[in-house]
């Protein structure tokens, strides 16, 4: 009970105080929106990341993210990102990717935006 | 992977003589150490060398343990390895400034430990820098994790 007091006595105007919570809130969720949106634009309009197959070659040989790492030297969080497009994998890390699957590079990544520069 | 587990092992003797290493410097913080005139700033500090050292005791059996169980187990020495050869992973510490960051924090906060006996003012504001440098580090390596 004192504690609520005091509390009370620290805070202004209960009123103005849940006003001034919902404002923040809202004013927060703009926020959060805006960034949102701007990421999701970002990514959509990124063309500087190749496109791979390899989601696809892994499927159709029902391996997992970490079997297809350990089997090619790297880490799952590297096929990950390669995967959606965050990461571009180096000649050599390409070159072991496509091997393994016993394809050529350009059949397991997708050089047609890069072509086009 | 033979030259890998050389390094590992190395690694291990490395960690046991600096575990060893710090639990006497924790025993004798604890039980020997004394200057004179000792006032409470120079008490608190002791504590804090005391604590840091623990924890640093700590992470080296839990890199003992981890490093040995690498060591026995041919799946989990691969994985150490391919985690530490990752090119996405290396990029990443190369971002971020990789471990020389790191150990300037804590060379910058042992520094201050030791200031800190001279003007406690010192103290703070050292570890004040090295709280920032970590927390740079940290706020880099997760924006690149996430960006990559």
């Amino acid at each position: 009970m004192n504690t609520c007091s005091s509390i009370h006595s620290i805070l202004p105007d209960s009123y103005f105080t849940v006003n001034y919570f919902i404002s923040l809130q809202s004013s927060l969720d703009i926020f959060c929106k805006a960034s949102y949106t701007k990421i999701a634009k970002q990514t959509l309009q990124r063309s500087d990341f190749l496109k791979t197959k390899i989601r696809e070659l892994r499927k159709q040989q029902k391996l997992s993210q970490e079997e297809l790492a350990m089997a090619i030297g790297t880490t799952r969080q590297t096929i990950t990102s390669i995967e959606c497009g965050k990461y571009t994998a180096s000649l050599v890390l390409a070159y072991k990717i496509a091997r393994y699957f016993n394809l050529s590079i350009e059949e397991v990544f997708d050089f047609s935006e890069v072509e086009d520069m | 992977m033979e030259a890998y587990k050389k390094t590992i092992e190395s690694r291990i003797r490395l960690l046991s003589a600096a575990l060893l290493l710090m639990v006497s410097a924790v025993v004798y913080l604890r039980f020997f150490f004394t200057i004179p005139d000792m006032n409470v700033y120079h008490e608190i500090l002791t504590e804090v060398a005391g604590g840091l050292l623990t924890a640093g005791n700590l992470i080296a059996v839990i890199l003992v343990f981890h490093y040995r169980r690498a060591l026995h187990d041919e799946y989990h020495l691969k994985k150490l390895y391919y985690n530490s050869q990752d090119e996405r992973k290396k990029m990443i510490r190369t971002k971020t400034g990789g471990p020389v960051m790191l150990i300037c924090a804590i060379l910058i906060f042992i520094g201050g430990l030791i200031g800190g006996f001279f003007n406690i003012m010192i103290f703070y504001c050292l570890l004040g820098c090295s709280f920032f440098l970590i927390t740079v580090q940290a706020a880099m390596k997760l924006y690149y994790l996430k960006k990559f």
